[in-house]
């Protein structure tokens, strides 16, 4: 989360407090190796425009591109996750990996769409 | 058909899988209400609105009874989808058009954008709103993405 951003949600205090405490939680879980979700996290911060390193330059793994392939699809749509998405993203991560991943994304996107409104927004 | 749920799904299936994360989403919605400065209408209506944007049924068709007992009948509802051109107050209209930007482009909200949404919200009442938008939508999209929006009731009341 940028400077910025902490800046003005500091002014609910408590209700941000939270939010820092799912990204810990996050950070912590043990259903989804925490390089995955980086790696779903930049490219869903590169499909919106906000700064970040985009994806690694070499061939990704099979995990990794499973991962994106879901990131991506959330991203874009929801509603358009398939069962075949599904089953192809659980057998490389397995359910409990999938389901944090999908809570995951939301997560890493709304939070880079609000890094770049309060970037916008400055005077 | 109205029916009423004991708990958000999608967080009860996070704390299945990952009990620490699904504690930390459920105190993060409870502190979504503690010590809020914004009516929970305008509240609800963004939230409706978030819902509506990305698609997630349960969302669209849930009902938060506080809201209700405010006024917030369906014909209130029904001016979220063109909001901006609807008799709404418009502090709630301000409301909705950050849930727009925040939601559609949130690059181009820019200073002078924040300024009129300053004429009717105090810097705690902006960072709510803004905490609500990054808190709903991840819900949303676990809902979905997990196949529990598939049969959802047509209205749901909390």
């Amino acid at each position: 989360m940028t400077p910025a951003l902490e800046g003005l949600l500091g002014a609910r205090p408590d209700y941000a407090a939270g939010l820092a405490r799912i990204e810990v939680a996050l950070r912590e879980q043990q259903a989804l190796d925490p390089v995955l979700l980086d790696l779903c996290r930049d490219r869903i911060r590169s499909l919106l425009g906000a700064p970040g390193p985009g994806l690694p330059d070499r061939p990704l793994r099979a995990d990794e591109r499973a991962c994106l392939d879901l990131a991506e699809q959330i991203y874009v749509d929801a509603t358009g996750v398939s069962d075949e998405l599904v089953a192809a993203t659980e057998a490389a991560i397995g359910h409990d990996g999938f389901v944090v991943l999908s809570y995951a994304c939301g997560l890493f996107e709304t939070t880079a769409r609000a890094e770049l409104l309060v970037e916008g927004s400055a005077p | 058909m109205t029916v009423r749920i004991d708990e958000a799904t999608a967080n009860a299936a996070l704390t299945a899988v990952a009990p620490e994360l699904g504690t930390a989403v459920t105190d993060f919605m409870r502190l979504a209400y503690t010590g809020s400065t914004v009516d929970v209408v305008t509240r609800e209506l963004v939230r409706i609105y978030s819902g509506q944007q990305t698609r997630c049924r349960f969302c669209s068709n849930t009902r938060v009874r506080g809201a209700v007992e405010r006024g917030m009948d369906e014909t209130v509802v029904a001016k979220v989808e063109d909001f901006e051109h609807s008799d709404l107050p418009e502090r709630q209209r301000a409301a909705l058009r950050l849930a727009r930007s925040f939601l559609l482009d949130p690059a181009a909200f820019g200073p002078d954008d924040l300024t009129a949404l300053a004429v009717h919200f105090g810097p705690d009442q902006i960072a709510e709103l803004v905490l609500d938008l990054i808190r709903l939508r991840p819900g949303s999209k676990l809902h979905i993405a997990t196949g529990m929006d598939e049969d959802v009731a047509e209205r749901i009341l909390l």
